[in-house]
């Protein structure tokens, strides 16, 4: 494990000097224009596991949805209980479409041998699309019961193995000699009357037919690959999700780099494609990481400019290759991940004079900038953007960060991290003086995270709730409030009150010095984790590594 | 004639004298056979119905005895004849790589192996592609061949028998061929539908796949069938086995277990009403029949080359002709609010997943799919095509004898 914010030669290098002049020469020159081909990314980038913590009902909880990887396919769901007294957990499977009036009865998940408060079961998932898994905890005396939003899509067209292909080919070619011989038999032998000898023209006919039976079922063999290669083609194209591509474009406008993104809905890419929902009051999550430097990071929140366009100031950050992540989440509850790559010119002059369209946080981490007065212009920033760059301040170590005005952010690890295997990241911020520094909401939540694998092949941002969209989440339960109203017969609650966490309590993180985020590392290898509080205002990032092993 | 064929026709004629029962192991083969066209129809009701199924369903048992019945017997008949046999028994079999059974039994292991054979490919096709929900699929294709030939042995093994039968056995293993026909009619159908939806009834394709496959069986059944009536019989076991599944099923609580669920059943799904083929089926009989009474009466030696291509074109034009009569119209009263009794089905085919609504009542892929003069000369020629297929395999199973 390396210390995640020490210098490095490449980082001395590239460091960024804020001072470099920019924006009056370029004017509305398009700096970059890039199209995107990049791995399957739907909510997250290769981490496909949906995580969520917290309560169902009274009862605290974590589930582990592991989807399916084609349609229709089985989800595996693991449940553990955080708190006493759970007697019965139960599961069942809502399809965005149809709602709880058009779901199975839930399916009672049974205890892991050797545990008491983890529970496990598994659900089929019938039709692509979003669907949420209702988790109905039961204890004494009270039940609760939770959403969790999860993609149902096929990501994977897997290969046939080599040993199992052998075996089929030598079946396959087992039936193909037997049949041929069984023509020959019924044009030869089976006519004639019992006991009689098979005379030449007999064997002569018996050999045509297996001649004639040999081009049949050949001809039915290659028919039959041609079958199959059509339904590969077509499980290919349209069955298998694909990222939509999205091509990026930097723009001056005002003096003010501004980042586009335009998805491309075209050949087929509509029906991904839907009305977007806000996931904690924005359309879009943006991360910008530089390819180069990966300790540089942004998380913006761009504007809609049109269905499929969207917009952002472009923070001061280095200039460079930039990989961009941006996650949306739809009214269906469908989730998805976009990438792309964007080329990043000098910033401006005087990044103090960026305008922000409202609010009060410091999204600076180690250079902050003096707040300019609001503006809801494009090119002015969200609140709530906030970015990271430059070099580490020292006495960093790998389970500490420095960052600016003397704080220090703390990652408690308890043992080594695996893959698949639960692994709440708990971090702490720390005052200048050492003592724990007050945590306020950034964007609805106690802290956020991105992890990244070094190599760009996994990507996702935590919350304190997990992986999961509290957009999607949010979209499910508002949608089946407004099911229950169009029709008071359609809810399937028993005799007992069955209470829902987002209705009962909102996702509001108790607010104390730490914040721990559940995940599941999905592989092996090197990651880079970026964790952001928020303290006397400030937005702090702190920038971690670790190595997860197998 | 050999020595051993001598031997073999004293032997067989003793047999034939004593014995008019029908041998146990072709009614234990017969009824395994009928196990597959039950079982299937019922899985299928099944997926639609519950939706959620395991390797162990009663519907899936029922067609492990499908291919288990016939495939145990088969195999004991060819160890038996080939370790165990009488002169006359291994005389009245096929040699395959040094063992002995008759065709039919070859045919039927054969089918058991091609069961086996899609198992795997099926498991490894849902994990690549998705568990699939469709009937055609290649996997299911290989099940549905190795099916179709555990019925296509069980029937060869009936007719040889048959063929070599005295007249005291004749008519009732005849009888027995006769439902094997009926039973390969009831898979060929199941096979195809998905496209046979009463829906799908005004549309070029039902008619291309009903008149490209439904005549052969039957005329191979009105030919080589030692009892008349046999296409009309075996028409008539098609149309009771789906009859009885319309009747039974919903006799039986359901419930989804699998979402979306649109159509909240609370019973078995049915099949939907099947093809009124006994209409063209008794002209079928009527046709062969007069060509039988024909030959009989000319007492023709050599049987004339242009015969059976006549009859085919007679049998081919009115099995098109009689199918557009009577399914144009009767699809046309499934689709309305009187078929929709315990009689015929009506709206209870539609699966848990289906979004009720007016589509379901309306004929589908009229404008893409529409029957046109040119479509309906392609129709006649698949069904003088499957005619003349029925009657050249008729001709070769009279030959049948081992």
């Amino acid at each position: 494990m390396r210390a995640p914010c020490r210098r490095t030669p490449s980082s001395r290098r590239s460091s960024f000097v804020p001072s470099v002049p920019l924006c009056g020469s370029i004017g509305f020159l398009l700096v970059a224009l890039c199209l995107s081909l990049t791995t399957p990314a739907v909510a997250h980038i290769g981490s496909p596991n949906v995580i969520f913590e917290g309560l169902a009902g009274p009862h605290p909880v974590r589930v582990v949805v592991r989807p399916p990887e084609v349609v229709p396919g089985l989800a595996e769901i693991s449940v553990r209980t955080l708190g006493p007294g759970v007697t019965r957990v139960a599961v069942l499977p809502v399809h965005w479409k149809a709602g709880k009036i058009g779901a199975p009865p839930p399916d009672v998940a049974k205890l892991v041998r050797g545990e008491t408060n983890h529970f496990s079961a598994t659900l089929w998932l019938m039709t692509p699309g979003a669907y949420s898994i209702q988790v109905q905890v039961e204890g004494s005396g009270s039940s609760g019961e939770v959403s969790v939003p999860v993609n149902n899509i096929a990501t994977e067209r897997k290969a046939m193995g080599a040993g199992f292909a052998v075996v089929l080919l030598a079946l396959g070619g087992f039936l193909f000699l037997t049949a041929v011989k069984l023509v020959g038999a019924a044009w030869g032998e089976a006519v004639l009357a019992p006991g009689e000898e098979i005379a030449r023209p007999v064997r002569l006919r018996a050999a045509f037919a297996m001649l004639g039976g040999t081009l049949l079922f050949a001809g039915m063999v290659v028919g039959g690959k041609a079958w199959w290669d059509s339904v590969d083609r077509d499980f290919r194209t349209n069955r298998l999700y694909r990222p939509l591509p999205v091509r990026t474009e930097v723009f001056t406008t005002n003096g003010q780099p501004v980042l586009r993104l335009h998805v491309d809905t075209r050949d087929g890419g509509q029906r991904y494609w839907t009305p977007l929902t806000p996931d904690h009051g924005k359309l879009m999550h943006l991360f910008l990481i530089r390819d180069e430097e990966p300790d540089t990071f942004a998380h913006l929140h761009p504007v809609q400019r049109d269905a499929t366009t969207f917009e952002t100031p472009v923070p001061p950050l280095p200039p460079g290759r930039y990989s961009v992540i941006a996650e949306v989440a739809h009214e269906t509850g469908f989730t998805q991940t976009l990438t792309a790559k964007a080329d990043l010119p000098e910033p401006p002059e005087n990044p103090a004079n960026f305008t922000r369209r409202t609010g009060t946080s410091d999204p600076m981490c180690g250079a902050p900038l003096r707040r300019a007065p609001g503006d809801n212009s494009v090119t002015a920033f969200d609140p709530d953007d906030s970015w990271h760059f430059g070099d580490p301040l020292p006495a960093s170590t790998p389970n500490t960060c420095r960052l600016p005005g003397g704080y220090v952010m703390q990652w408690e690890r308890t043992s080594d991290l695996q893959t698949q295997r639960e692994a709440p990241l708990r971090f702490k911020l720390l005052k200048p003086d050492g003592s724990p520094a007050p945590l306020e909401p950034y964007i609805g939540m106690a802290g956020h995270a991105a992890v990244r694998r070094a190599d760009g092949g996994v990507f996702a941002h935590l919350h304190p709730v997990g992986t999961i969209s509290m957009g999607a989440q949010e979209t499910f339960l508002r949608r089946e409030t407004k099911r229950e109203q169009q029709d008071k017969n359609a809810a399937r609650v028993g005799t007992k009150e069955i209470l829902s966490t987002t209705q009962a309590a909102p996702h509001t993180t108790s607010l104390t010095d730490s914040v721990s985020f559940p995940y599941e590392f999905p592989s092996a290898g090197r990651y880079r984790l970026w964790v952001q509080m928020k303290s006397e205002g400030r937005v702090l990032t702190g920038v971690f590594e670790a190595e997860v092993r197998p | 004639m050999s020595t051993a064929t001598t031997q073999f026709t004293d032997t067989s004629k003793k047999a034939s004298v004593c014995a008019c029962a029908i041998p146990w192991h072709l009614v234990i083969a017969v009824l395994g056979a009928t196990c597959i066209p039950l079982g299937v129809l019922w899985d299928i009701s099944w997926h639609e119905s519950i939706g959620r199924d395991t390797f162990w369903t009663p519907a899936h048992m029922v067609i492990y005895l499908g291919g288990v019945l016939p495939g145990l017997t088969c195999g004991w008949l060819a160890l038996r004849t080939t370790f165990f046999g009488t002169e006359a028994e291994r005389a009245a079999a096929v040699r395959f790589w040094g063992a002995r059974a008759p065709l039919g039994a070859w045919i039927s292991i054969w089918g058991c192996f091609a069961m086996l054979t899609s198992a795997p490919f099926d498991d490894w096709w849902h994990n690549t592609y998705g568990l699939d929900v469709q009937i055609l699929s290649p996997p299911h294709t290989v099940l549905a061949i190795g099916m179709f030939c555990v019925a296509l042995g069980t029937l060869l093994l009936v007719l040889s028998w048959q063929n070599r039968a005295g007249p005291a056995q004749r008519t009732g293993i005849a009888r027995l061929f006769v439902f094997m026909v009926g039973i390969m009619t009831t898979m060929n159908s199941v096979f195809v539908m998905e496209y046979s939806f009463p829906n799908q009834q005004h549309t070029l394709t039902y008619y291309l796949i009903a008149c490209g496959h439904y005549p052969a069986l039957l005329v191979v059944a009105a030919r080589a069938a030692s009892v008349p009536w046999g296409a009309t019989a075996a028409a008539g076991v098609y149309l009771g086995i789906y009859a009885l599944m319309i009747w039974i099923l919903p006799r039986f609580a359901a419930q989804p277990m699998l979402a979306p669920i649109y159509n909240p059943v609370t019973h078995m799904v049915v099949p939907p009403f099947p093809m009124l083929l006994v209409v063209p089926a008794f002209v079928i009989d009527l046709l062969v029949d007069w060509g039988k009474r024909r030959a009989a009466k000319k007492l023709q030696a050599i049987v004339p080359w242009h015969r059976d291509w006549l009859l085919a074109l007679a049998l081919g034009v009115a099995f098109c002709a009689l199918i557009f009569a009577v399914q144009w119209p009767f699809s046309a009263f499934l689709l309305t609010p009187e078929a929709d009794n315990w009689f015929f089905g009506g709206r209870q085919h539609w699966p848990y997943s289906s979004n009720p609504g007016p589509w379901m009542n309306s004929f589908w892929r009229l404008d893409r799919d529409p029957v046109t003069w040119r479509g309906v000369a392609g129709a006649l020629a698949l069904a003088i095509a499957a005619c003349r297929t029925g009657l050249w395999f008729g001709n070769w199973m009279l030959k049948v004898r081992r």
